[in-house]
């Protein structure tokens, strides 16, 4: 099927499979901070927005974003830098594979809530995993991007 | 993962109904989340994103949760924050994660019937009721025995601030519950539900009927009642035995709770 799909502000029109998942399609658009970790909802590695809310593109289908307003990490490439530096200065950076879509997670975070408090920001990123680091690292830089954001 | 060959995306929840008659083996897209686990090939999917069911409103007896509103919308609403003492919210908020949430629906969930569902025991605590197409409201109690593939159009919730508290116990944070439990208490007595045994939640009768005769004093001796009129099953989250175990011991804590609420 053919649809009309918006991402990070720019309308282009693509060919899917009916049943094909916004992982899927972002990927084939080029969109290669999107990835594949789990493919069953636990990881959140594919976090993508939608209208501005974090959700997870593996079981996001793809007609369904039509209307709405697609974010992926390459729209916010300013803050992401940002936040990048901080998770680097901070160590929480090992392998780095789930950090595309924890950065996703804290800049909606920091949009959001830009006076999260540690427990919020653990709440709010509880649908990331990270196999690496232990989360401690993370902690410092997001509140470090925080801090940042709010001086 | 979730896989359809042709999807209908009806525009009125009248459209919506003719098209579950008509297609009766077609799978229901509400959130879709759990739909997409299994490994079948559907040769069509109804999709109910465009019916205009995302909504939560407040009246003067009631709040009314458009089906197609997601759990993450009832973690956020203000007014659930308060709420007898903010059960909901409480209710979804270690459903995975903001990702999930902001994408699973209270009407998907509700449907679903799940016997693992967080939601389904806070919202038979709070004598939630639903909204049905064919069959109109009924209380959450009834439909969760409900047969007809009908549409749930919206959850309501009556606005009586009474003692209730739930509780779900997971292995680890983001899985799915082994037990979960709600209680209740109001002029009628307790109520005690008991979920994910692993079936759908259901009353304890016997055992609330023992401390509403006799006091919280009878408490060890109503909790011997559980394992008489709930049946425990094993799988791979917990066994038989443990659950019924735990099952007492949250019925107890349970029932304290509400006992407190001050």
């Amino acid at each position: 099927m053919e649809i009309m799909l918006q991402v990070n502000g720019v309308k282009r029109k693509v060919l899917i499979e009916t049943d094909e998942m916004l992982l899927e399609t972002l990927r084939n658009l080029g969109f290669y901070s999107v990835r594949c970790g789990c493919d069953t909802t636990n990881c959140g590695l594919c976090t993508v927005w939608v209208d501005g809310d974090p959700m997870l593109s593996c079981a996001y289908p793809t007609f369904r974003a039509v209307g709405h307003e697609i974010t992926t990490l390459e729209g916010v490439a300013e803050e992401a830098a940002h936040l990048a530096d901080c998770l680097a200065e901070e160590g929480a950076d090992q392998c780095g594979y789930c950090t595309t879509g924890m950065m996703m997670s804290a800049i909606a975070l920091s949009r959001k809530y830009p006076n999260a408090t540690d427990e919020e920001i653990k709440a709010y990123l509880n649908n990331n995993l990270c196999r690496c680091t232990g989360y401690e690292s993370h902690m410092r830089g997001i509140r470090k991007f925080l801090g940042g954001k709010t001086l | 993962m979730l896989m359809f060959m042709q999807v209908q995306q009806p525009k009125t929840v009248e459209e919506a109904h003719a098209l579950m008659v008509k297609q009766k083996m077609a799978p229901i897209l509400a959130g879709g989340c759990w739909t997409r686990l299994g490994n079948r090939k559907w040769p069509m999917v109804i999709d109910l994103s465009e019916l205009g069911l995302r909504y939560i409103e407040e009246e003067d007896t009631e709040y009314r949760i458009g089906a197609m509103a997601t759990q993450r919308d009832v973690e956020v609403y203000e007014p659930f924050k308060t709420f007898c003492r903010g059960v909901l919210p409480k209710a979804v908020k270690d459903i995975l994660g903001v990702q999930f949430r902001s994408m699973a629906t209270m009407g998907g969930s509700v449907a679903a019937k799940f016997g693992f569902s967080d939601i389904i025991p806070a919202l038979l605590a709070l004598r939630a009721e639903v909204r049905l197409f064919e069959a109109g409201r009924m209380p959450i109690e009834q439909y969760l025995t409900y047969g007809t593939r009908d549409l749930l159009l919206e959850i309501i919730v009556p606005k009586q601030e009474v003692p209730v508290a739930i509780e779900a116990l997971r292995k680890s944070t983001s899985d799915f519950p082994y037990l979960t439990g709600s209680a209740r208490l109001d002029d009628q007595g307790y109520s005690v539900y008991i979920g994910c045994r692993p079936g759908k939640p259901a009353l304890a009768t016997k055992a609330c009927q023992m401390i509403n005769e006799n006091g919280l004093g009878a408490l060890d001796e109503a909790v011997t009642l559980i394992q008489e009129e709930l049946s425990f099953q094993s799988n791979s989250h917990a066994g038989a035995e443990y659950r019924l175990e735990m099952a007492k011991n949250m019925f107890k804590r349970l029932v304290k709770e509400v006992a407190q609420w001050k």
